[in-house]
């Protein structure tokens, strides 16, 4: 290799200097100290019923983790807009809020109603610290504020235990979703007359009787518009007729009577919807396929039996058809919002329809006709039996 | 006060005269008169006392002069077989003496060599040779005496092996040669005597094997050392630091060891080793980056085992390089990169502390660079445990002090343990870390990265004696890498490196397996 001239060495440095300006991330010297961390943020409306109050679970590094677990504090501030209330906290007697760990923004009924959720998420996305991936919940039947309130058994800050069950109810669980702030944005920016849910979060009793925020339904929103709550069995037949279903659950018990339950884990999900639009009635047909693994069974079955077992899987299929045509039922006849995306099908199979019917698709949501044909597949259906 | 005037006098006659002496010594001859040889070899080795002088007549009156240096030779030697031979023979005329009729019939000394020149004779004596001066001859007689004592032949206490030879080079050149040249018992193995250093002169030899060595790097070597001139030449660094290709570049472009074994497999590999009387270290050439990492174990244990502790050092060697920098860019400037359960106990850690982190960095990595040196400066082996009390104690009683945050002291840790991993990167490691330490404190990543940038130009752009110091990536090839980030078995180690060595294969047949 020859040896680089001195032109073009210095030549060479000036590129790599130029390249690592867009290589990397921003950059201002920010001390870790010189912060506090933001955990989660509550947003409410301010009492005399005009902008907003926010609360900060922030951790508080005055204590250290090592001899009393990371301890909490909150801190409230308000007003006009998201970013006058959070500016306002600079006065306080703490360090510069600082929000790049925030998971969680919860926002109370009272916002979602006069707010809606978009202009949060332009703030969210056009602020440099709050991450795209942030996780907004709704409070339901209280303040916002409040879901901060309780203490947390270990002190574990509540933003961070409700991060995580979102994480693993959609995982392990399949009856909550897991929306991002910039998949919000995705939804409402596309120009359509869109509806989505966001997990709804409720103060429960833990088995001692303390008060713990958990995640209970859903909160449907049409646009920028709060339309209503989602009923927590309503969340599972969302997610399968969206075709977003992860993983989790389903149970079903076959014969009221008898002590039968069937409990199997889902491996994958699928669902297709083709529709049929005749004499101005739009019909769907909406087909999930589902892969199965039992997870628990009642013994009197033969799994050998090729019978029994295809009988066990009708049954399935016919509990699991009227589940989701009675949820969308009742969607159709509550909330009037279509949280299922069929205007999406429409719009992407058919756009000469979406052209004629597109623009009165609020009415003509409520009155679509559903027809769920589920088709599901178990697998590792084995028994084992000492000799 | 009359005499010391005069005893003053004398002693500047004296000194002029030396010095002319000095400056005509390459130019002075030996005279036919053994008056004057003996006048000349008193002002030469005026004011030295183990200079030693014997006059001795033989039976027909021959008169012979004897000179050697006291302490450097072997004394018994001297009188039984070199004065009594010479008390005892007797020759028919005593103008017929010649000098190699007695050389071959009297003296009873291996090894002997006539020489004219007083430069020569005054380089020999002080060597440990003695000096037969024979009247009416113009020429002298060295005869090897040579008797000192020197260390024993030792394992290097900075090249240990779990496994492999114990053998290590000591301050003798011609016992150092003698290890090499029973590891390659060939003639092609050269070795080449040269003399450097005006008022040293330092014996060095260098090494090849003739079928395997790049001529033109020789060709270089033998260019370079010639325009050498300097008083004294102490240690083989001398010499490196002089031919080395980029001067003031922090990576060495020479290697070194103290193990004849790793000389030799240098040797077979092409490279050139030159041994400097006086040291016990060898220089090699060419030398390629990769060699820091390699060490001789490499090949003495199974190659699983040693790739991977291989791979390890260049993790090391990275680690060591760029854990503070990353650290306090990090800390400073990119918290984004934190998951939430490290930023929350990292934060409530350095809230506590008063410095910032960039200089909190900087002052540790001094502070275990100076319990480190102490430890390598301390008279005896309780160096290097005081050194570990006092980095526990220090560190402990900071952090429960709140001087210094914890996490620090992990990431100081981790750099000086990771340090002692590459010893022969140890220059170039301090600069380096320091620099991309100032970057990162500055640039955040932008500043390590830059860093890193400007290591790998400066990598790629480093030439030893004409060859590529880091892998030629222009031409890949995977028996160039044979050798790199792991070692092959010595079945599939078919060539030698590349571009060391024009006769390239080295493994001519597996034999069965």
């Amino acid at each position: 290799m020859k040896r680089l001239s001195f032109m073009k060495l210095t030549g060479l440095l000036a590129t790599v200097a130029v390249c690592c300006t867009f290589l990397t991330g921003c950059w201002d010297y920010r001390g870790l100290n010189e912060q506090t961390i933001v955990a989660g943020m509550a947003v409410d409306v301010d009492e005399p019923g005009e902008g907003f109050f926010l609360t900060f679970e922030v951790v508080d590094t005055s204590v250290s983790p090592k001899e009393q677990g990371v301890r909490r504090k909150l801190i409230d501030t308000r007003g006009p807009t998201y970013l006058e209330a959070i500016r306002s906290s600079v006065e306080g007697p703490y360090p510069k809020l600082y929000f790049s760990n925030t998971p969680i923004i919860i926002i109370s009924e009272m916002v979602a109603k006069k707010y809606g959720i978009a202009s949060l998420v332009d703030f969210i996305l056009r602020d440099d610290e709050l991450r795209e991936t942030v996780r907004i919940l709704v409070a339901k039947g209280m303040k916002a504020r409040d879901a901060f309130v309780p203490e947390s058994e270990d002190d574990s800050l509540l933003s961070y235990n409700l991060m995580d069950a979102v994480d693993n109810i959609t995982k392990y669980a399949g009856t909550n979703t897991d929306i991002r702030a910039y998949q919000i944005y995705n939804e409402i920016n596309s120009k359509m007359d869109i509806s989505f849910a966001v997990p709804a979060v409720i103060l429960d009793k833990d088995p001692k009787g303390n008060p713990i925020p958990t995640l209970s339904g859903g909160a449907a929103f049409q646009n920028n518009e709060f339309k209503g709550y989602l009923e927590p069995e309503l969340m599972q037949p969302y997610l399968i007729i969206r075709n977003e279903l992860k993983g989790g659950i389903l149970s079903f018990n076959l014969d009221n009577n008898k002590n039968n339950d069937v409990v199997l884990e889902v491996l994958k999900c699928r669902t297709s919807r083709p529709f049929e639009y005749k004499d101005g009635e739009l019909t769907f047909f909406v087909k999930p396929n589902i892969r199965l693994e039992i997870s628990q069974l009642n013994l009197d079955m033969d799994l050998m039996d090729k019978k029994q077992v295809e009988k066990l899987k009708e049954d399935i299929e016919d509990i699991l058809n009227t589940r989701l045509e009675n949820a969308v039922k009742t969607v159709q006849q509550t909330l009037k919002a279509d949280i299922f995306k069929f205007y999406h099908s429409v719009k992407d199979r058919d756009p000469v329809l979406w052209g004629k019917i597109g623009k009165q698709w609020g009415e003509i949501f409520p009155n679509i006709k559903v027809k769920v044909e589920t088709k599901i597949t178990i697998d590792n259906s084995g028994n084992i039996r000492r000799q | 006060m009359f005499i010391r005037v005069s005893a003053k006098r004398k002693q500047q006659v004296l000194e002029q005269k030396t010095e002319a002496l000095n400056a005509h010594l390459s130019s002075l001859k030996v005279a036919s008169s053994i008056k004057e040889n003996i006048k000349i070899m008193q002002t030469l080795f005026a004011d030295d006392d183990t200079f030693i002088e014997r006059r001795v007549t033989g039976p027909n009156g021959v008169r012979y002069y004897i000179t050697y240096c006291d302490g450097l030779v072997d004394s018994q030697v001297i009188n039984e077989h070199l004065i009594q031979p010479l008390m005892q023979a007797s020759f028919k005329a005593r103008r017929a003496v010649d000098l190699d009729q007695l050389l071959r019939q009297v003296v009873q000394i291996g090894e002997v060599k006539k020489v004219k020149e007083f430069k020569t004779i005054v380089e020999s004596i002080t060597y440990g040779d003695t000096i037969l001066f024979v009247d009416g001859m113009e020429q002298a007689a060295i005869l090897n005496t040579k008797s000192f004592t020197l260390r024993a032949v030792n394992e290097p206490e900075t090249e240990k092996l779990l496994s492999g030879p114990r053998e290590g080079f000591t301050e003798a050149v011609m016992i150092n040669l003698s290890m090499l040249k029973r590891r390659l018992r060939t003639n092609e193995l050269k070795l080449k005597f040269k003399t450097f250093g005006e008022r040293s002169n330092t014996t060095i030899c260098i090494c090849y094997l003739d079928g395997v060595v790049d001529k033109q790097v020789l060709g270089e070597l033998y260019r370079r050392l010639e325009g050498i001139q300097i008083d004294g030449i102490l240690d083989q660094n001398y010499l490196t630091e002089l031919i080395r290709d980029a001067p003031y570049s922090f990576f060495r472009t020479t290697g070194y060891t103290e193990r004849p074994d790793v000389v030799a497999s240098k040797l077979l590999e092409g490279r050139i080793a030159i041994l400097v009387d006086g040291s016990p270290v060898a220089l090699t050439v060419p030398y390629l980056f990769i060699e820091n990492f390699q060490t001789p174990e490499d090949y003495y244990l199974s190659f699983f085992y040693t790739s991977f502790t291989r791979m390890l050092r260049m993790l090391a060697f990275f680690l060591t390089i760029s854990v503070p920098a990353i650290y306090v860019a990090v800390v400073a400037f990119h918290h984004e990169i934190l998951p939430y359960q490290l930023i929350i106990n990292l934060t409530a850690e350095r809230a506590t502390v008063p410095l910032p982190a960039s200089l909190e960095a900087l002052v540790m990595v001094l502070v275990f660079d100076i319990l480190r040196e102490t430890g390598l400066r301390m008279p005896t082996y309780g160096g290097q445990a005081l050194s570990i009390v006092g980095a526990l104690v220090i560190g402990q009683s900071a952090v429960e002090a709140k001087l210094i945050a914890a996490d620090m002291i992990i990431v100081v840790g981790l750099t000086g343990i990771t340090n002692i991993l590459v010893p022969k990167l140890n220059s170039s490691i301090e600069i380096l870390r320091f620099s991309l330490l100032l970057l990162g404190s500055v640039f955040g990543l932008y500043g390590v990265i830059l860093g890193y940038s400007i290591l790998l130009i400066q990598l790629l752009n480093l030439e030893s004696f004409g060859k590529p110091s880091l892998s030629d990536i222009e031409h890949f090839d995977l028996q160039h890498i044979k050798d790199y980030f792991f070692r092959v078995s010595w079945t599939n180690m078919i060539t030698r490196p590349a571009h060391l060595s024009p006769n390239r294969v080295r493994l001519k047949g597996k034999g069965s397996q």
